[in-house]
């Protein structure tokens, strides 16, 4: 593997210095994406427009004209439009399929000079723990590639851990962001629902799905987040707050004795691996004894996050995949000619979906079907409201809630596959934060026996990303 | 047919669609024009391309509400987007954004003229937004369906009546009640052909004696009045003679085929699809606020029906007369405009300028291409003064229609003053009795004959001479005078001849 | 509450999604072991809880009534199976 710069900042001193040019450090990540192409973490690479860009903006640089985020080498997860790229979502259903317009993040990221070297793979529609689910095959671990690299983001994390990439633009539903971070040793960040606009992100589930932002160095999630939040028109639900300057903020020393660090018991219980209950109770013991205040919290409606979060996201994908029909874009069967537009349809989509989407859009049609609304959806909605108001209340008691981000590191490919339920489990700990809306990141904490990265996750309050990737900041 | 409604009473709701008024689609900016060339008002929102979100458009909230107070609705202050389910290729996105659980407004009521000048209230169930569909072209091809989305995302109000209508008459009456005010208040163009405002209607039959009620269908996508009327009329054929063979009325969506007038059943509606309604998650709740409310009461400064009950009262024109004028609300503004710009002004004249604009401007509207006053050549400061001048009596009636017509293809303004069209024309009445004296004199020497049978009482003699005299002056003499002075000549003054 | 083979084919009409009975069986297990675990839900009070929804409460963002640039003609067919314009086409829609 080449060598490539950690981040944003080393990449724009080494070009400062004359050490590397852009076209140089492109041509090292595609190098390495060519080496590691067994770990398939990318379905495109813009290999000639990214080397031309890099000319660009290196002229950019030189002359002092560049945007902020000029040096950035960024990969995009094959969810969020790119324009006149392909956008497969990781489905046979798309594999055709070209992006007519840029997600409002990607237009954001683009007027500010990065540059986006290609595509990643990922579970198909983003569903997923464990990037299995994709197309174009399983994503491998760059640690060990007989395990899997966390899903649903799983090429965007491998891309930023394998030196393919500086960061990547990834989503997540439940997890789909930090899980894989943790998985592949980097830094993940889920924003607050509506912190970035959801414009050119394939739904998923809409009212949980958010873009996130993977990356090796803290400062260049915080430097990117300032280019690509804030409200976009295109996307009502987005948030109109102000945007604050996520990396001065973060430049700000700390008064330890400040802030509550909330311990939630309920993520240390049953189905943790124990080298990562003890990795993050050491990490609280440390900063506890650097001064933080850490405080129990309680979270009583932890078990019924799991099922509040498939009954809600399974309906809303079973909604939001309806448009795949064969009609306007997309795969599409081939029919006999007396075949007529039921057989299109159905031909077209049992074809196109893979099986775990398949059996999430049943299961979603199922609960919003006459008869189990109520009993299934309604509730649901009803239950989610509890575990927001349990998070309202910790965050009373404490300005920061520390868990680990996963029970389990790394498992290995096709461990889980046969199970969906064992599979959904593995999100125990990341879906409260999309199901209350919250903001949450996940870092490296260090490492298990067999050498996987163990993650720990900093979920806060609501448009609170400069206190959690600030804490962030000062625990790495 | 009154026998069948005499045993059973006919249990009707309508539903009425219609589509609002706005210059874009409901949730993206394309444009809302009809007759476009296919699929060019499109764009990813109205397509369902993977990522895009819909965001509403604020002027349909604002028609949606003033048809909901315009028809006495309640309104939710908070009203939710519901997703409604279901394939259909001119469905781009698998689902319609509509509201389910809670529409716009709500508990509304519409009074309607029945027999023995009694009026009935119906109930508004209910008035919610969504989004229209593409349109899918069966005909031109055999083998495939063709499919337009310039239509899809356009944004339509659905009013749903409480079936509290019992007559298809009564339902036709209610529809161009509907139908008057929407368009009269700018909510919807009313274009019934090109699908802007279409109804679909429930019904049921109840024994009026028994007071059981039967099963109830629904007939879908009735574009007149006369279709909605007639099908109604069948479908209660039809149920009254399932009912009297002893036969079950099953939930079924019916279609009315215009052409053949035949109704035919479509499916039955307990085998349909599950729409499986749900909170549009991509969409906030609206919410509405007293100062939005207070605004839109105050833009709707009259309904049609009190426009006609003023016009009643204040021009003491007749019913029939203010009826016609008010279906419109620009025909109510030509009509105004005219009568505060006539000269004399007293009820005579609004009677005449009434008259006028029902007899002559509609009709000449009828047949012109546009259809719409705005676009008609004569306006209303040159028809207030063609009708005062004809008031006075300077020309008469005959003269007058002459004059309109020079007007309406009249090419510039001074050519269109009904003064100079006159005057040019050498239209003026001959006001000189002496010289109309003369005129009928010459006439009556060269029809003695005629003259004579008159005089010895042939009164039916009496129009062709005054034919012959109304010719020979061109029209310019008032007939009432060639009719006075004629009489005089002939038997009062003893002239020789 | 277990979910049957026949409400299995009945939902994935509504899906328009086609399983041979192998796939079936093992859906109808799948969804039986998720729905059952899920049921947990019924454990809670929820008599006195609003659903949620709109998670950041914000009201009332509209668009004016302005026309914005359409896509271009070759960007709409892009995309389509059949590369028809102006028209999409789907095969014959059969009146049921």
């Amino acid at each position: 593997m080449k060598p490539v710069p950690r981040s944003l900042s080393e990449i724009r001193d080494l070009i400062k210095e004359g050490k590397i040019t852009l076209p140089n450090l492109i041509n090292s990540c595609l190098e390495n994406i060519k080496s590691q192409k067994d770990l398939n973490a990318f379905i495109s690479v813009f290999e000639k427009d990214a080397m031309q860009n890099a000319e660009i903006v290196q002229k950019k640089i030189i002359g002092g004209k560049a945007g902020k985020l000029a040096g950035l080498v960024i990969s995009v997860k094959d969810v969020i439009s790119v324009k006149d790229r392909l956008m497969t979502c990781g489905s046979k259903m798309l594999s055709n399929y070209t992006a007519p317009y840029n997600a409002t993040a990607i237009e954001r990221i683009l007027k500010e000079d990065a540059i986006i070297i290609g595509k990643t793979n990922c579970d198909e529609f983003a569903m997923g723990s464990s990037n299995e689910n994709s197309y174009f095959g399983a994503v491998r671990n760059p640690f060990d590639s007989k395990r899997v690299p966390g899903g649903s983001s799983g090429g965007s994390a491998v891309s930023v851990a394998a030196g393919m990439c500086t960061a990547s633009l990834g989503s997540d539903t439940g997890g789909s962001v930090r899980q894989p971070a943790s998985f592949c040793g980097i830094t993940g960040l889920k924003v607050t629902y509506g912190r970035i606009s959801r414009y050119g992100l394939t739904a998923f589930a809409s009212s949980f799905d958010s873009i996130g932002i993977l990356a090796n160095d803290i400062n260049d999630t915080a430097e990117i987040l300032n280019c690509i939040s804030g409200y976009d028109e295109n996307d009502i639900t987005s948030s109109k707050k102000p945007v604050r300057d996520y990396y001065k903020e973060i430049q700000k020393e700390i008064n330890p004795k400040d802030i509550i660090i909330g311990y939630a018991k309920e993520a240390f219980e049953t189905g943790i691996q124990d080298e990562i209950r003890e990795t993050i109770l050491l990490k609280l013991e440390e900063l506890s004894k650097r001064g933080y205040r850490v405080k129990e919290i309680s979270l009583p409606n932890t078990d019924y996050i799991i099922p509040v979060y498939y009954i809600l996201t399974s309906a809303e994908c079973s909604s939001n995949l309806s448009r795949y029909d064969g009609v306007r874009y997309g795969y599409r069967a081939e029919l006999e000619a007396t075949d007529g537009i039921e057989e299109m349809y159905t031909r077209t989509r049992s074809e196109g979906f893979g099986e775990e989407v398949k059996r999430r859009i049943m299961l979603g049609t199922y609960v919003l079907s006459s008869g189990y609304y109520e009993q299934y959806y309604k509730k649901a909605q009803k239950a989610r409201q509890l575990i927001i108001k349990d998070f309202g209340n910790a965050f009373k008691k404490a300005d920061y809630i520390i868990t680990p981000t996963t029970p389990t590191t790394a498992f290995k490919i096709s461990e889980k596959t046969d199970n969906p339920l064992e599979m959904y489990m593995s999100d125990i700990l990341t879906v409260s934060a999309n199901l209350a809306g919250l903001p949450a990141v996940s870092i490296p904490a260090g490492k298990d026996k067999n050498g996987l990265p163990v993650g720990l996750q900093i979920t806060g309050k609501k448009f609170d990303e400069a206190g959690i990737l600030r804490l962030a900041k000062y625990i790495l | 047919m009154t026998g069948i409604q005499e045993k059973y009473l006919p249990v009707i709701g309508l539903e009425i669609h219609s589509q609002l008024n706005t210059n874009t689609k409901a949730f993206c900016g394309c444009s809302a024009k009809h007759n476009s060339p296919p699929n060019t008002n499109v764009c990813p929102v109205c397509l369902g391309s993977p990522g895009a979100l819909p965001v509403l458009n604020k002027k349909a909230v604002y028609l949606a509400l003033k048809a909901g107070i315009a028809l006495n609705c309640r309104i939710n202050y908070k009203s939710v987007f519901a997703r409604k389910n279901y394939f259909y290729p001119d469905l781009p996105k698998g689902y319609q954004i509509t509201q389910y659980e809670t529409p716009l407004c709500y508990d509304g009521s519409i009074e309607i003229p029945v027999q023995n000048n009694l009026k009935k209230r119906i109930g508004i169930e209910r008035i919610h937004i969504e989004e229209d569909a593409g349109k899918s072209i069966h005909e031109i091809s055999e083998t495939e369906t063709l499919l337009d989305f310039n239509r899809c995302g356009i944004p339509l109000i659905e009013i749903v009546t409480k079936p509290e209508i019992n007559s298809p008459e009564e339902a036709a009456v209610l529809a161009k009640k509907i139908r008057r005010i929407l368009t009269f208040l700018n909510i919807c163009d009313g274009n019934m052909e090109e699908g802007s405002l279409r109804f679909d209607a429930n019904i049921s039959l109840k024994h009026r004696d028994k007071k059981e009620q039967y099963g109830k269908t629904e007939i879908k996508n009735l574009n007149s009045f006369k279709y909605l009327k007639d099908a109604l009329n069948l479908e209660i054929q039809r149920q009254k003679y399932l009912i009297e063979s002893e036969n079950k009325i099953k939930h079924n969506t019916i279609n009315y085929d215009a052409t053949n007038k035949k109704i035919a059943v479509l499916r039955t509606k307990e085998e349909e699809e599950d729409y499986r309604y749900f909170p549009e998650p991509d969409l906030i709740p609206l919410t509405v606020t007293k100062e939005l409310i207070a605004e839109i009461k105050n833009s709707i400064q009259e309904l049609p029906e009190d426009k006609k009950e003023r016009f009643l009262i204040q021009y003491q024109i007749p019913e029939s007369k203010a009826d016609i004028l008010t279906r419109n609300k620009m025909i109510c503004e030509y009509f105004e405009n005219t009568i505060n710009l006539l000269k004399i002004k007293n009820t005579e004249q609004f009677k005449n300028t009434a008259n006028w604009i029902v007899r002559e401007v509609i009709r000449e509207l009828n047949e012109s291409i546009s259809k719409n006053i705005d676009d008609f050549p004569v306006k209303p400061k040159h028809l207030s003064s063609l009708l005062d001048i004809l008031y006075t009596g300077k020309i008469n009636i005959m003269t007058a229609k002459e004059v309109f017509r020079i007007m309406i293809q009249a090419k510039d303004e001074k050519e269109k003053d009904p003064e100079y069209i006159i005057k040019s024309h050498n239209f003026y009445q001959i006001q000189d009795e002496s010289e109309i004296e003369d005129i009928i004199i010459g006439i009556l020497k060269v029809y003695t004959e005629e003259t004579n049978k008159y005089r010895s009482g042939e009164h039916k003699i009496e129009g062709f001479l005054i034919g012959k005299i109304m010719k020979l002056t061109e029209g310019r003499a008032n007939p009432e005078t060639v009719k006075k002075i004629l009489k005089k000549i002939v038997f009062e003054v003893q002239s020789g001849i | 509450m277990a979910v049957t083979l026949l409400e299995v084919e009945k939902i994935s009409k509504l899906a328009k999604l086609r399983f041979d009975d192998t796939q079936k069986n093992k859906l109808q297990e799948d969804m039986n072991r998720i729905l059952d675990y899920v049921e947990k839900i019924n454990e809670l009070n929820l008599s006195k809880v609003e659903p949620a929804g709109n998670i950041n409460e914000t009201y009332n963002l509209f668009r004016k009534d302005e026309i914005k640039q359409n896509l271009k003609q070759e960007e709409i067919f892009k995309n389509t199976f059949t590369k028809s314009p102006p028209f999409f086409k789907v095969p014959k829609v059969i009146k049921k």
